[in-house]
């Protein structure tokens, strides 16, 4: 009975522990979603921001206090997103006159 | 002599303005002639011209649905230009053009009197003016769309502006272009800042973007005279001339920034709104690019 006293409560501290918001987590995820939030709006301004990464950044704003794994992974979404298409923009700078008819 | 010298320096002012204003639109005009000789020199034989533009068409295909040599003004009608299937279809779609009803509203509109009992009329005494919209505005140093105009013309009256792209405004626009059929499009570049509008224009048209990574110039340059399934894709030359369209996807009429903020999206790019900075330099490049076609809005499609 006592084992299992023991086993249980070690077990609940331990679930506890792990529903806990680290600090350390949180701030990563306040990061990552400011990083993409950043990006994101260099890519708007410049016009080529793809058309799902506003929401998918909302998204990740709405579920950071309560699920902040979720979060995390719909953050690194939108950066990814909003990276990709700054870098694919550079590229296109390069070589859209090349598309004009001469 | 003060009298000679006042004519002598009035010459010189009247001709160096002359000259300014014909080179701000040197590079579009350089852009447009070499726009209008692509489409011209790919629709004037498809059979013949298979490998350079159609590779992927079979020759059949080219025999039988498509329509060639295409002129000039042809370019008016989108994808019935080229692609017989497409015509046919249209020609029956408009025995009782969908667009008639929204006319009628938009010519009842625009005589409904205001609050103040003046009507669009006081704005815009002839309503045949769209082949000038949109145009670079030099003292507010922006670009005027006609929706913009009907939406100040309502403001100068005491109304509320209305929403753009479809409804109200887009019949209202729809009497307009009515009343403009027949006029060529005549998009002037002012000065310089019109001329910066017109390359930002440019350069939305033609750079790739979105998670697509395509732009409007690889679907309605490059691949016009081609088919996305069995939709045939519309050459941009020409596609300003029929808007407001009644498009039957959307089950009502709507204007070209709507059509054009749409087309945007689909390249899965952030839709932009209606009537913003990049939206109007797209209309304006767009627009100018088939200079001295004639306008036939409002029409149909799919």
């Amino acid at each position: 009975m006592k084992k299992l006293l023991l086993t249980s409560t070690i077990a609940i501290a331990f679930l506890t522990g792990c529903a806990m918001t680290n600090p350390s987590a949180s701030n990563d995820l306040d990061s990552v979603i400011a990083s993409a939030q950043m990006k994101y709006d260099k890519a708007h301004k410049e016009m080529v921001a793809w058309g799902k990464t506003k929401s998918i950044l909302e998204e990740a704003k709405k579920l950071a206090k309560t699920s902040p794994e979720k979060a995390m992974k719909l953050a690194k979404e939108a950066e990814y997103q909003a990276n990709t298409a700054l870098e694919q923009s550079a590229e296109y700078e390069k070589t859209w006159k090349q598309e004009v008819p001469q | 002599m003060l009298n000679k010298l006042i004519k002598i320096a009035a010459i010189f002012m009247i001709s160096s303005t002359i000259v300014f204003a014909a080179s701000f639109n040197a590079q579009a005009e350089k852009d447009r002639i070499a726009f209008v000789n692509y489409f011209l020199k790919k629709f004037e034989n498809p059979v013949a011209n298979q490998a350079k533009y159609f590779p992927n068409v079979s020759k059949k295909e080219l025999e039988t649905d498509y329509i060639y040599p295409l002129k000039f003004q042809d370019f008016q009608d989108g994808p019935m230009s080229w692609y017989k299937p497409a015509r046919e279809q249209f020609a029956e779609i408009n025995a009782f053009p969908p667009y008639e009803i929204p006319l009628d509203d938009g010519e009842a509109l625009f005589k409904k009197p205001f609050a103040n009992g003046k009507t669009y009329s006081s704005c815009f005494p002839d309503p045949a003016i769209k082949q000038n919209y949109p145009y670079y505005d030099t003292k507010r140093d922006e670009i005027v769309t006609i929706g913009m105009a009907v939406n100040e013309c309502r403001v100068k009256n005491g109304e509320k502006p209305l929403k753009y792209g479809k409804g109200d405004l887009a019949k209202v626009v729809a009497y307009i272009a009515y009343k403009s059929r027949g006029k060529k499009i005549n998009i002037k570049i002012p000065n310089e800042k019109a001329a910066q509008a017109y390359e930002a224009g440019k350069k939305l048209f033609y750079k790739q973007r979105g998670y697509l990574s395509i732009s409007c110039n690889e679907c309605h340059v490059l691949s016009s005279g081609k088919r996305i399934r069995a939709e045939a894709l519309s050459p941009a030359l020409g596609s300003t001339t029929e808007m407001p369209v009644y498009r039957l996807k959307w089950g009502g009429l709507g204007t070209l920034q709507r059509r054009l903020a749409g087309c945007v999206k689909d390249t899965g790019s952030e839709q932009p709104k209606l009537q913003s900075k990049p939206l109007k330099e797209l209309e304006y490049f767009l627009t100018y690019m088939s200079n001295g076609m004639k306008l036939y809005g409002p029409d149909t499609r799919k």
